[in-house]
């Protein structure tokens, strides 16, 4: 009787008109609604031309794709070249203008890749990881000379700048590093601009202390993290080299690699860098 | 009826949706803040204070005090780099050397004024860090700079690997209380474009130091002194070994001032010669290391002569042939060591002088003497010495002593001997020695000049000692400060001097 009763006020048409239909319209519908995702950019190596192209091209499929609420930086790297380091940073500065945007540090996140961490919205690290060594290193160009075979037009058309202009501007540099530190920690920062410039490599506990990260945890924790500054829940967590069809390719090595085959923890090209060089080993 | 189903129809059309939304969304991301970048046009590229290059007033001297630099240590440096300070010792007169491997050390630096070591990666002998502190001690200059830039690099491995070189550098500074710390120094508040560069503006009251208002070291050792420190670093400036100021001394002088030590090379070569006072600074370093109060003796025969000699002829001698080869010989010889010679009956301002006499005249020359308290007297001929032989130097080296009362003493003038005595000067130190077959040097140094003064047994004994110390070496003779003693052929053993030297 009871069941009875709306069939009779509706009929089956009006049922399927004013119910089915638009059960089935709002579900099928709503499934357009995307189900959000955290994004992952990984970085397992030192920052220069193709990491960081890759990492570019991540952060602009995270930017233009609305599915993507929150991008999760895992790090775990040495840091690289300046121009690669500071091309990842401001792509990340347009990003995070709508999305937040987490550091997990893995292993490492020194020089160039705490730069990068720097102008992220929260920073985890573990216990162990190595965070900091905030600074610029480089090799001092050749004294320029000229020679028999090679003719430029102006004294350091083949040198680029004298040599000590290239020790100042590693130091114009690292003002913009301790800028770039300053303004992503803010009021975070427990230390003087001092002390971080002293390029030390801290433990995350230690790095905690003196707020250069904020929290140590793991990456389950950077998911919870991320979803509650972008307010999402349930959300998927998806690598996005995948999502960005950015296809394995095994670049060449950024690292000057020895007769055998392995690689150094020296850059191939003089340069000037964000970068973390362990030691060199004492002579036997 | 019909409005109710449209709105149950739109309320099972949006929940599905809603619920969805709502599943995955909790609420709009929106930042709380803006996103601030570095404003990196605003960041500069520092710039250091530079100076104008410094002229000075060319010296010149009649003999170039001489600077020698050691190259022999595998002295992590080029010559190229060090020109402004060579150029600097050139200005001020002085003759610039370069070590050489062949000749020992000690014999190098008797000629030296100076001795710079520069950053050395190879340990000094015990010998020759005898000789520099012996340098030291007779008010040579001795200028050392370690630089912890200045490394050896391994090449047997792809991975350079570095050796500090201080402790080299330490092992000549320390017998005058200077040692380099193993460390670099650095300062995070005040620095020149690199927290290595160090920035120094409170000077102590020393040469070095004057005219400086601010100097700039590129990568420094601190160095350890309990003496007063050239210069001081400011309490932000840090040791990198302890990470920790206040006192850091970065330049320190010992031996009464005659040892400088400078834990930064860098400052001197260009363009870091060029910031702030660097340039006074290596001028004042050029002016340290002429300015030291070099006292030889005759170990450091030939290198007596700080001017042209001049040998002295008295009005009342006549040259005979023997005199007349003798300055012969002597002026040969001395041509060779850069000396010019000349004759004069009077010494000559501005000239060292050699004076030469036999024992017998000594009273003739007694005022260039009397400073060594010569004596002279006769003894009986020893029976047993063998016929003409020449007194033996191992027993000269015993001071003889001399019983007071058997015999009689007389400073001067000289006694001439009997046939069965034979005359012997008393010598301080050395005791008695007989005149037969031995030459003695005296060497009388004095800010005027310095008299070099030889003594034999007559004019052919005269003409082969001139021809022994025209040789460059006293290597045969017994030396002690200021006197030496040679063998000579002995007048009556039948050989001519004049055969060994003509």
């Amino acid at each position: 009787m009871i069941a009875a009763a709306p069939s009779k006020k509706w009929g089956t048409g009006a049922l399927l008109l004013f119910i089915v239909l638009p059960l089935i319209a709002g579900i099928l519908l709503s499934l357009l609604v995307p189900r959000p995702i955290i994004g992952i950019i990984y970085l397992n190596d030192a920052i220069y031309s193709n990491t960081a192209q890759e990492m570019i091209t991540q952060i602009i499929y995270a930017r233009e794709h609305a599915e993507v609420r929150a991008v999760i930086l895992v790090l775990n790297s040495p840091g690289g070249t300046v121009t690669d380091t500071e091309s990842v940073y401001m792509e990340l500065a347009r990003l995070r203008q709508n999305k937040p945007v987490i550091t997990m540090i893995e292993g490492m996140a020194a020089s160039g890749a705490y730069y990068i961490s720097s102008g992220t919205d929260y920073i985890l690290a573990k216990p162990s990881s190595e965070v900091g060594n905030v600074g610029v290193i480089g090799y001092m160009p050749s004294p320029p000379t000229i020679y028999e075979e090679v003719y430029s037009t102006g004294p350091y058309k083949l040198w680029g700048s004298p040599r000590d202009t290239f020790m100042r501007e590693m130091e114009m540099m690292k003002g913009g590093f301790l800028k770039a530190v300053l303004l992503g920690r803010g009021q975070a920062l427990k230390v003087p601009s001092e002390v971080v410039l002293r390029g030390q490599i801290w433990p995350g506990t230690e790095a905690l202390r003196m707020g250069l990260i904020d929290e140590l945890g793991t990456q389950s924790r950077a998911y919870e993290k991320a979803a509650q500054l972008a307010r999402i829940t349930h959300a998927k967590v998806e690598d996005l080299r995948t999502l960005a069809g950015i296809p394995s390719i095994v670049p060449a090595s950024f690292f000057m690699l020895t007769e055998d085959g392995k690689s150094t923890s020296y850059p191939k090209e003089p340069g000037i860098y964000y970068l973390y060089i362990p030691p060199m080993e004492k002579q036997p | 009826m019909k409005a109710f189903r449209i709105v149950i129809a739109i309320l099972l059309f949006v929940i599905p949706i809603g619920a969805r939304t709502l599943w995955f969304y909790q609420g709009v991301y929106q930042r709380s803040a803006p996103v601030i970048t570095p404003d990196y046009s605003s960041l500069t590229v520092p710039q250091p204070l530079l100076s104008t290059p410094i002229s000075d007033k060319s010296i010149s001297y009649p003999m170039a005090p001489i600077v020698l630099f050691d190259v022999n240590h595998i002295d992590l440096y080029l010559f190229s780099e060090i020109k402004p300070l060579t150029d600097a010792l050139s200005t001020l007169g002085a003759s610039v050397r370069i070590t050489d491997d062949n000749i020992l050390l000690s014999e190098q630096l008797k000629q030296a004024n100076a001795y710079v070591v520069i950053a050395p990666v190879v340990p000094f002998n015990p010998l020759e860090v005898t000789a520099i502190q012996d340098f030291v001690h007779r008010g040579g200059r001795l200028l050392v700079i370690s630089d912890p830039t200045r490394n050896t690099l391994s090449t047997s491995s792809t991975l350079p690997t570095f050796v500090q070189p201080v402790d080299i550098a330490n092992f000549i500074l320390e017998p005058f209380g200077i040692t380099f710390n193993n460390d670099y120094v650095y300062n995070l508040v005040e620095n020149e474009a690199n927290f290595r560069n160090i920035i120094l503006k409170d000077f102590g009251k020393h040469s070095i130091s004057e005219g400086l208002t601010e100097i700039v070291l590129y990568g420094a050792h601190s160095i350890k002194t309990a003496q007063t420190p050239v210069f001081t670093a400011d309490p932000d400036t840090l040791s990198s070994l302890t990470d920790k100021g206040g006192n850091v001394v970065l330049a320190a002088t010992g031996a009464d001032g005659n040892v400088l030590a400078i834990g930064d090379f860098s400052f001197m070569t260009a363009p870091f010669i060029e910031v702030a006072d660097n340039q006074i600074l290596v001028k004042n370093i050029s002016r340290f290391l002429l300015s030291g109060t070099r006292t030889h003796d005759l170990t450091d025969y030939p290198y007596l002569f700080s001017h042209p000699a001049t040998f002295l002829v008295k009005d009342s001698s006549t040259s005979d042939r023997e005199t007349v080869n003798m300055m012969g010989t002597l002026q040969k010889g001395l041509a060779l060591l850069n000396i010019s010679f000349s004759i004069a009956n009077k010494p000559q301002e501005g000239k060292d002088l050699i004076v030469t006499s036999t024992f017998k005249k000594a009273d003739e020359i007694k005022e260039y003497t009397k400073s060594f308290n010569l004596s002279f007297s006769t003894e009986p001929l020893p029976t047993a010495e063998p016929e003409g032989a020449a007194v033996q130097l191992s027993e000269l080296a015993k001071p003889t002593p001399t019983p007071i009362g058997t015999e009689t003493l007389f400073p001067f003038p000289v006694i001439e001997p009997t046939p069965s005595t034979r005359l012997v000067v008393n010598l301080p130190g050395f005791g008695k020695v007989s005149t037969v077959g031995t030459g003695v040097i005296l060497y009388l140094p004095s800010p005027e000049r310095n008299t070099l003064i030889l003594f034999a047994e007559n004019s052919q004994a005269l003409l082969e000692f001139a021809g022994i110390i025209s040789s460059g070496s006293l290597s045969g003779c017994m030396i002690q400060q200021d006197i030496a003693l040679c063998p000579l052929t002995p007048a009556d053993s039948g050989s001519s001097g004049t055969n060994r030297f003509p």
